[in-house]
């Protein structure tokens, strides 16, 4: 997986339009950062221990890519079709960063997987360094994109259904890269 | 705890779980389809003794007139009928390769194969000679003589090749495609006859022929055979998936060491290469996809029965034409390390499903589902010969 797949799969895995449909009002900035930060952090002993573990089990980097590859098409037909997160229910105030921020929306299986299989083709640092330039994403997203309006809602699903479309783009990439490599 | 909080935990409870199942729902969609691999990595001296054995099957089973046992069920006990020109060739290759790692059975067992073969030409105009209507025959009994001619430097049978070399060359069309059957009676190519394999065998034994013979010509056919196969075999006459073409794959290895002679073109092209890491991918995929096999259990469902050997054995001889292409052909820019790890596995899988039994129609020999075929044992040892080099490096 090159490093620009890399980014695009986490960038449209992440979605940062749909985690922004799921911010809350107050200190939506703020509480998107958080979010991002406690999925970063959830995804480093991911990413650290990967190796290892799947070293354990044998599973080639090549058909690990292909798995997560059906992974980011499952979910980006999931994203297609469902309507995009609410901030409800979840956690109150600030810690809605943890609930509904970081798990379940941002720490998909999707992003997870991938994580684990960056960290066979890249450096360690690199694919947690990628990873965190696409989940900066979101409370630069929540920075640019504030206020709330029927016209500005549906622009943003628009945008999550069309990152969802990329996402499914990714799925196919990394599925082929996987089948053609050795 | 107040009672505003009572529901909203409820419902945030909901929330986790939910993605907890997402979670557990995308683990097995990632299970299902990333299976682990099971490659037991033999040592050189295991693969060694597994061709060795492999040979011994042969040998003990081959017939009095210089034929091979063709097909054997163990089950019933019973040696099935059958018998192909183009797998005799096939099997000859294998055993002349066993003689040049010192596997000295393979030597009387192979020259009995060559006389059987050679008495079962057929002599046609313009000094041609073929070994049965299936061109492909005729390429690998080029290809077993010149492996030949490589360990003892024999030159006696120069003129035969010279012969069989005539009659591939005629096989072949202005546009590079091979004719697969050739009518011997009346001396013509059977119109539109094809085949997935041919094409690879036919290239190979040209090339090997220029490689032996350098200023005989061979180069020109070969060359537009070569091309032909690289840039539109599959989509003319209709491939798909695309050929695992492990003929191919000797072909190309074999190319890439041709003489270089001052103005003639490189053997192998960007499109060649190119081809050839597309191939590395299909081989690759196989290797991956029989080492998550399992005899039973849930993956016996999920990936299906094992493979039969011959076909695991070409993905192993594909693997070794590529691990070679890479170590001359810089411009191939693969990972020769995961070819090297593909093909160890394939070496290794050989190593484990092998026979051992007193029963000498058993002993060393490759079964699936009872049956077992004289190309089971050609394609396993000329993989596991393959595979030598790279476990040798890593012993």
């Amino acid at each position: 997986m090159s490093l620009a797949l890399l980014a695009l799969a986490a960038l449209t895995v992440i979605n940062p339009a749909r985690v922004r449909s799921a911010l809350p009002q107050r200190d939506h900035v703020l509480v998107g950062a958080l979010g991002a930060a406690l999925a970063w952090l959830l995804l480093v002993p991911t990413v650290v221990a990967a190796h290892v573990l799947l070293d354990q089990v044998d599973i080639a980097a090549s058909t690990l890519r292909m798995g997560v590859g059906v992974l980011l098409l499952l979910q980006g037909a999931a994203v297609a079709l469902a309507a995009p997160p609410q901030t409800e229910p979840g956690l109150p105030g600030r810690r809605a960063a943890l609930v509904p921020v970081a798990f379940p929306v941002t720490l998909t299986p999707g992003l997870g997987g991938l994580a684990v299989s960056a960290s066979f083709d890249h450096p360690a640092h690199l694919a947690l360094a990628i990873l965190a330039l696409a989940l900066v994403t979101i409370p630069g997203l929540a920075l640019v994109w504030s206020g709330e309006s029927p016209v500005r809602t549906r622009v943003l699903t628009a945008v999550g259904r069309a990152t969802g479309a990329l996402l499914l783009v990714s799925g196919v990439a990394l599925l082929m890269n996987g089948v053609f490599d050795i | 705890m107040s009672l505003v909080s009572i529901p909203v935990a409820t419902t945030v409870r909901r929330r986790v779980g939910t993605g907890i199942v997402a979670w557990l729902g995308g683990i097995g969609a990632l299970v299902a389809v990333a299976h682990p691999s099971s490659c037991p990595a033999p040592s050189s001296e295991e693969a060694l003794r597994a061709s060795r054995d492999g040979v011994a099957w042969i040998a003990a089973n081959q017939l009095a007139d210089g034929s091979f046992l063709y097909r054997y069920d163990r089950g019933r006990r019973a040696v099935e009928p059958g018998y192909s020109y183009a797998r005799h060739g096939g099997t000859l290759l294998a055993l002349e390769q066993a003689r040049g790692v010192g596997i000295s059975r393979a030597t009387n067992t192979a020259e009995r194969a060559i006389d059987w073969a050679v008495g079962e030409l057929t002599n046609l105009a313009g000094g041609r000679a073929a070994f049965g209507p299936e061109t492909g025959a005729t390429a690998l009994l080029v290809v077993a003589l010149v492996e030949r001619r490589h360990q003892d430097g024999v030159t006696g049978d120069d003129e035969l090749l010279d012969r069989l070399g005539r009659f591939l060359a005629g096989a072949v069309t202005k546009r590079g495609s091979v004719v697969a059957a050739w009518d011997l009676a009346t001396d013509e190519p059977v119109q539109g006859s094809t085949s997935p394999f041919f094409t690879g065998e036919i290239l190979w034994a040209l090339a090997r022929l220029h490689a032996e013979f350098p200023r005989s010509g061979w180069d020109e056919p070969a060359r537009r055979v070569s091309h032909y196969l690289v840039t539109e075999r599959d989509d003319v006459e209709g491939w798909f998936p695309p050929v695992s073409d492990h003929w191919a794959s000797y072909a190309l290895a074999e190319m890439a060491t041709w003489p270089t002679n001052a103005g003639a073109p490189a053997a192998l092209n960007e499109a060649a290469l190119s081809y050839a890491r597309r191939q590395a991918g299909i081989f690759g995929l196989q290797a991956r996809f029989e080492s998550q096999r399992r005899p039973e259990g849930l993956v016996r469902v999920t990936r299906g029965p094992v493979a039969l050997t011959s076909g695991i054995g070409t993905v192993g001889e594909g693997l070794g034409g590529i691990w070679r292409l890479g170590a001359t052909e810089s411009g191939l820019a693969l990972d020769r390390e995961a070819v090297g790890d593909r093909l160890a596995c394939i070496a290794g899988l050989l190593v484990a499903r092998q026979t051992h039994s007193d029963d000498p129609r058993l002993d060393g020999a490759w079964f699936r589902s009872d049956v077992t075929q004289v190309d089971d044992a050609q394609h396993a040892i000329s993989a596991l010969l393959q595979a030598l080099p790279v476990l040798e490096v890593r012993s």
